[in-house]
């Protein structure tokens, strides 16, 4: 299998990119996996989604889809996909590339999805909110990421009402997301906190600041795969750009905190972690079933080993691209059906060998 | 690992029970069926509007019999407590006393600070205004120019 073959998504008949945040090219992609910046919106001609039924959910979406299909992007337009319509592994394949929400995917009705074609940008239309758009980017990436989503913004907004007050700001379905509609979240790995056991601090120090930190895939303080995703909590009386700051301030000192883990996990006992390392890419270099959470931890070891320089031959983003692949949607997906969970583990092991093998 | 109670949710809980046999039953729930065995959690950071406003709710519920319903998207309060999500965006004005509060305690703010939308017509018009101001300053047409920039003055304050 061809590498742009095995990366392939199709959704509805359209093509749907692998994302440039899986690159594992962004500032600080040791330990920064992603940035993602997401803008709620609704636009005052009709109620939110949770209160619209019938032919009237039917026209929102044909509205707001023409207004996306009219706004004069600053980039490659979004394509844009009917997700009533898609099967129900396409739109798990799309949860898996972070590109719509499981609460989206989920959902019943007239609803759907615009994508750019690099994928970095997406607009859900008919979640929560009339609109979600979000930009995904590879690493630590504040800046471009706002500026991205605020461009494709002002697009819409020329297109559309929004409904705002000057009092409240973008006024949102559910109170927490009022005033600016942004939330930040940045996926930090972070194998060496866990393994010194100092995950708890980076929670308890999140809290202090008003950022939420909670393990990326699962919840609670056993992260799958060691990734954790820190966002603001709050959205009003603070300016975007005040958001902006103070992720700016705060993710830098986690990302010290791991690295000062990582040096001293070196220090202290660099064969112990060398043989972790060795250990988890054996496994998944010979294993014949592998399951899902497995398969994050041992990849979770090897992308801290690559960047250690413990394994060289390995590309980061090979790494990035297996968390994606070796999910039950996109393993599915490939297969052309819907697999028992054994057979799955089955395909995972096979996948996980055979792309390894391409660099060994 | 999916709850073995509800089956739906990530469980995120494990909870051994000792049996009267001595021997030790692990079951593995999503921390809202763990709760509804009685599980004391620790408080999870994440605020519920659901129970701020249930509480709200018990507090007002005496003193008010009638359901105010939004005129517009006819949801009312109970349901807003019900399901933490507002039917309209003139809800905001409508349950504007309710809302206040609950903003202070979720956000730790009532205000807007942040951007605000500048509809297109609005920048259009400012653009060909600061064109012509542009060509009134060149050509020393100064009364012109002042009036343009009244105008411009008034378009700016007069956005959201």
């Amino acid at each position: 299998m061809s590498e742009s073959e095995a990366l392939a998504l199709e959704v509805c008949g359209q093509p749907i990119g692998l994302g440039e945040w899986l690159s594992g090219a962004g500032p600080e992609s040791d330990i920064v996996m992603s940035t993602r910046v997401r803008l709620a919106r609704n636009v005052v001609e009709f109620p939110f989604p949770n209160r619209i039924e019938g032919d009237r959910q039917g026209d929102l979406e044909q509205f707001l889809r023409d207004g996306i299909a009219a706004a004069p992007f600053p980039d490659q337009a979004p394509s844009y996909l009917d997700l009533d319509q898609a099967p129900s592994l396409d739109r798990q394949c799309l949860v898996e590339r972070h590109l719509i929400s499981k609460d989206h995917a989920s959902a019943r009705g007239r609803r759907g999805v615009a994508i750019e074609p690099a994928a970095t940008l997406s607009i859900m239309v008919n979640e929560e909110d009339h609109l979600r758009l979000q930009v995904l980017r590879s690493g630590f990436l504040l800046d471009e990421a706002w500026a991205q989503i605020e461009a494709a913004d002002r697009a819409l907004e020329e297109k559309l009402n929004y409904a705002f007050s000057p009092e409240l700001g973008y006024l949102t379905s559910c109170p927490t997301n009022v005033g600016t509609g942004l939330r930040i979240s940045v996926m930090l790995h972070l194998p060496a906190l866990v393994m010194t056991k100092r995950i708890e601090k980076v929670f308890h120090a999140g809290t202090n600041v008003n950022l939420a930190v909670r393990g990326f895939y699962g919840e609670g303080t056993e992260a799958l795969g060691d990734f954790y995703q820190i966002s603001n909590q709050v959205t009003l009386g603070q300016s975007e750009l005040g958001i902006l700051q103070s992720m700016a301030e705060q993710v830098p000192l986690i990302i010290r905190y791991e690295r000062n883990m990582r040096e001293k996990l070196i220090t202290e006992n660099r064969l112990g972690l060398e043989d972790r390392v060795w250990r988890a890419l054996g496994l998944l270099e010979r294993a014949r079933l592998t399951t899902s959470q497995e398969a994050m931890g041992y990849l979770s070891v090897i992308r801290m080993g690559i960047h250690l320089g413990f394994l060289d031959s390995i590309p980061i983003s090979l790494v990035n691209e297996l968390f994606i692949q070796t999910q039950p949607g996109h393993l599915q997906k490939r297969a052309g059906e819907a697999l028992e969970t054994s057979v799955r583990d089955e395909l995972r092991a096979a996948y996980i060998r055979e792309r390894l093998a391409g660099v060994l | 690992m999916i709850c073995e109670s509800c089956r739906e949710n990530l469980a995120t809980v494990y909870v051994s029970e000792v049996l009267e046999t001595k021997k030790k039953k692990v079951m593995r729930l999503c921390e809202g069926c763990a709760r509804e065995r009685g599980v004391d959690l620790p408080d999870s950071d994440q605020f519920s509007v659901k129970d701020f406003l249930a509480k709200a709710g018990e507090e007002r519920r005496e003193a008010r019999s009638e359901p105010i319903l939004c005129p517009d998207c006819g949801i009312g309060l109970e349901e807003f407590r019900r399901t933490g999500r507002l039917g309209c965006a003139r809800d905001y004005a409508h349950f504007r006393a309710e809302l206040l509060p609950l903003l202070d305690r979720i956000q730790g703010a009532r205000t807007h600070t942040g951007q605000a939308p500048l509809r297109a017509s609005v920048r259009l018009e400012l653009e060909g205004l600061r064109a012509s101001l542009e060509t009134a300053v060149a050509s020393e047409d100064y009364e012109q120019a002042a009036a343009l920039r009244d105008s411009i003055e008034q378009l700016e304050e007069g956005r959201p």
